[in-house]
């Protein structure tokens, strides 16, 4: 078993269907759209899902970080630096035609 | 746990058989004392065999083990992450007088704010959160939580509220560790 990871991240995120292979197939190529316009606008991009078939995602933001036995165990973030991240990211995902509502996550990726 | 049990008649006939064959040696007039022992005990054995078999548990059954799930892991093996506002105050263990003070005014602050409050020791270390528990992330909890930018402030400035009138001085922040 690997150990549990939890993601820190300000942005938005979009559900993926894990059984959509041609979009798949785009986001390990890279040249899924939504990823290629985030990657030119500068935005972290976490590809990930919470477990085996479940809640398989893209995030598209900021990555703040992450916890878990194989990265840090605790992290802090001011108030101050969620507000400015917030108004950078919205800036860049409107700059890049991304749609959706960004929004604090905290995320787990549960390994086995 | 279901237990499959497929006790078999045609076994344990056979096991009868052996049985007969154990008890005519014990009573066909030996005088050996070693062919005695060794009829009570070959006895013994088909008799449990027997039974062990038409109750289902015998010969033992070696399933094969189903994947893993995340609701099949123990709590204890599987870590989680606190998401907490607040203010953060750490003191060295061995300053025993200047935690039990921190111990005192966290309980006043939470007893006259509703503040939440979090305490305990990491090494040679005490730690104190005060402020608000916001989540907890983990297989045994919620695997996903967010918040707007929105809520996040909405919250910053209640639990700044709240510590100013508890007089809890520190700059709040939003922590995240895991346990």
């Amino acid at each position: 078993m690997g150990a549990d990871a939890f993601l820190v991240f300000y942005g938005i995120k979009i559900p993926v269907d894990s059984g959509d292979e041609s979009l798949w197939e785009a986001i390990e190529s890279e040249a899924e759209p939504r990823i290629l316009a985030a990657r030119q606008a500068g935005l972290d991009i976490q590809v990930g899902r919470m477990t085996d078939g479940e809640d398989e995602f893209i995030y598209i933001g900021r990555n703040l970080g992450s916890l878990g036995d194989q990265y840090s165990s605790y992290l802090q973030i001011g108030m101050e630096e969620i507000a400015a991240l917030s108004l950078q990211v919205a800036a860049k995902l409107r700059g890049a035609g991304l749609e959706g509502d960004p929004a604090f996550h905290l995320q787990l990726e549960a390994q086995y | 746990m279901n237990k499959s049990r497929s006790g078999n008649p045609a076994n344990f006939i056979i096991c009868l058989l052996f049985v007969n064959l154990g008890i005519w040696r014990l009573v066909s007039g030996t005088t050996h004392r070693a062919d005695a022992w060794a009829a009570v005990f070959f006895f013994g054995l088909c008799a449990a065999a027997a039974l062990g078999r038409l109750l289902g548990y015998w010969p033992p059954r070696f399933e094969r083990q189903s994947p893993r799930t995340l609701a099949s892991r123990h709590p204890g093996d599987a870590p989680r992450v606190v998401l907490f506002y607040g203010v953060k105050i750490v003191v060295p263990r061995r300053k025993k007088k200047q935690i039990e003070a921190i111990e005192t005014e966290k309980d006043r602050a939470a007893q006259q704010t509703g503040l939440e409050t979090i305490s305990g020791y990491i090494g040679k270390t005490y730690f104190c959160y005060i402020g608000r528990k916001l989540d907890t992330v983990g297989v045994h909890f919620s695997g996903h939580v967010h918040y707007s930018i929105d809520s996040l402030a909405e919250i910053s400035a209640d639990v700044q509220a709240r510590l100013k009138e508890s007089g809890t001085t520190g700059m709040p922040s939003f922590h995240m560790w895991q346990s």
